[in-house]
């Protein structure tokens, strides 16, 4: 593959990956400025890396595996400004005022948050990106089997989470409940 | 709950979708990223223009050698594999892309499959894939198309020049290097390497004042640093492990007393090494020297490499 091959392909490809990075990284990043550097890393990896990137179907989950990757040194505190991403920033500001909090139900988002790190982010990978089995194992570099057994405990955990915060919050009311029927007249709740 | 109302459970708390991400994330952002990207200069990994050229003369043997198959212009157009500093490790549902750690792909990829499938490997065999490449594989698995096997080593100078310019212990992002520094810095390093036919050169990008990327080129022998990095911050994980090994480095240790500090020093900072969520990894390399050398490496976990005497 000459210098202009090279090119070329890297092209197709970045422009065929550009709004899909871009929306990975963004839902997982707010801020702007931090969230174009993490595109622009991702997307540089890929042009040094060139290579060694796979072929057809399996590069979309394995830019995502260097994503990932890219997240994780920048939340570990990593730090670079580059004015590659400069341009970027600028775009993605006017998304982050675009952008409102989604309509869920609290006890889904307190479960999801509830989860480890790892957890999240295989569930994501599958409800977000909308990856396969197959397409989890390269973007984590992993294998199929563990993919499957790794989705199956991120669910269950998930789902016993959902059921604690549902207990947590019938007690709780069920405690206010109890508090204002025993209450005097006169008293307050702080005093009881 | 099942499987599809979990996730569609897990979908509506995506604070963004795609739609919107590309109503803003528009054409001129995307080909100004992209214009900036593609004029960085191509990896050593890939032949350069002026490495082809090279490669007509130098290394005419081969071009010779395959002109009897009628293959000469492959000969000329394909890197050798031999300055790639990296390796494909095919181990069955995980095929790896591994750093060239001892310039023994073979050894290499052993020590990558055993780290991930906890048990030694089969028999491998490392292969030329013709595209400038090396592929290591189980020996009974078939030659893949157009492959050829390799024999020999990788560039043992040239994957430990990557890791003394790319180190945040006493290379490039030790710290804000401005260019005079880094161009003295990586004079320094390609001299501790017998690299001495070599030349230095440098580009700053727009706004940087950081010289901290090198992109080393075989071919030329010519080392090319850049500015691309114009905020470095001291108090990110990446720095203040590297400054702890700073001091590890600056005593003479043996391999095993060094991997010792280096995993205590990790782990006051939180770091873990399990396999499951790798955050930094440590690979031993036995030599001769006298003392264990740390390199810190960056790039999706932190990579520690640490050449010493077994002590």
């Amino acid at each position: 593959m000459d210098d202009d091959e090279r090119r070329g392909r890297y092209e197709a490809a970045y422009r065929a990956l550009y709004a899909p990075v871009c929306g990975y990284v963004t839902r997982r990043v707010p801020d702007p400025q931090d969230a174009a550097e993490v595109v622009a890393e991702t997307f540089l990896t890929l042009w040094r890396r060139f290579e060694d990137a796979p072929p057809g179907d399996e590069l979309r989950p394995w830019v995502y595996g260097v994503a990932r990757r890219t997240l994780a040194n920048h939340r570990r505190g990593e730090r670079r400004r580059t004015a590659l991403a400069e341009r970027l920033a600028a775009d993605l500001a006017v998304l982050g005022e675009a952008v409102h909090a989604p309509d869920v139900d609290d006890s889904v988002a307190r479960a999801f948050a509830a989860l480890s790190d790892a957890d999240r982010e295989l569930l994501a990978l599958v409800a977000w990106e909308g990856l396969s089995h197959e397409e989890l194992a390269v973007a984590l570099g992993v294998s199929r089997p563990v993919v499957r057994l790794r989705l199956h405990r991120a669910r269950r955990r998930f789902a016993e989470a959902r059921r604690q915060d549902d207990l947590q919050r019938s007690a709780a009311a069920g405690h206010a409940t109890a508090r204002r029927v025993i209450a005097r007249p006169g008293t307050t709740e702080e005093t009881l | 709950m099942t499987r599809e109302r979990a996730y569609d459970a897990v979908r509506r708390l995506a604070r963004v979708d795609d739609e919107q991400v590309a109503t803003v994330a528009g054409a001129e952002g995307r080909e100004a990223l992209l214009e900036g990207i593609v004029s960085m200069p191509v990896p050593t990994t890939t032949p350069a223009p002026r490495r082809r050229r090279r490669a007509s003369v130098i290394g005419g043997g081969i071009a010779v050698t395959l002109a009897a198959s009628g293959t000469i212009g492959w000969a000329i157009a394909v890197n050798n594999p031999r300055d790639t500093t990296a390796l494909q490790c095919a181990i069955p549902d995980s095929p790896s892309i591994v750093d060239a750690v001892s310039g023994d792909p073979v050894a290499d990829c052993a020590a990558e499959w055993e780290r991930q499938r906890g048990e030694a490997p089969p028999a491998l065999v490392a292969y030329d894939n013709g595209h400038g490449g090396v592929l290591v594989q189980p020996a009974t698995e078939p030659a893949p198309p157009g492959s050829s096997p390799f024999a020999g080593t990788q560039n043992l100078a040239l994957i430990q020049l990557g890791e003394a310019l790319d180190d945040y212990v006493a290379g490039l992002n030790s710290r804000c290097l401005d260019e005079p520094a880094a161009v003295s810095l990586t004079k320094a390093k390609l001299a501790e390497l017998g690299l001495h036919d070599w030349t230095v050169t440098t580009r700053r990008n727009p706004g940087a004042t950081c010289f901290d990327r090198a992109s080393p080129d075989p071919g030329s022998r010519t080392v090319l640093v850049i500015g691309a990095a114009s905020v470095q911050d001291p108090s990110s994980v990446d720095m203040i492990l590297a400054r702890r090994l700073r001091k590890v480095a600056a005593t003479c240790q043996s391999l095993p007393e060094a991997k010792a500090a280096v995993e205590r020093a990790a782990s006051d900072l939180g770091l873990s090494s399990d396999p499951s969520f790798v955050q930094y990894r440590i690979t031993s390399v036995a030599t001769d020297a006298k003392c264990t050398t740390i390199r810190q490496r960056v790039g999706g976990a932190i990579f520690v490499t640490l050449r010493g005497p077994r002590g």
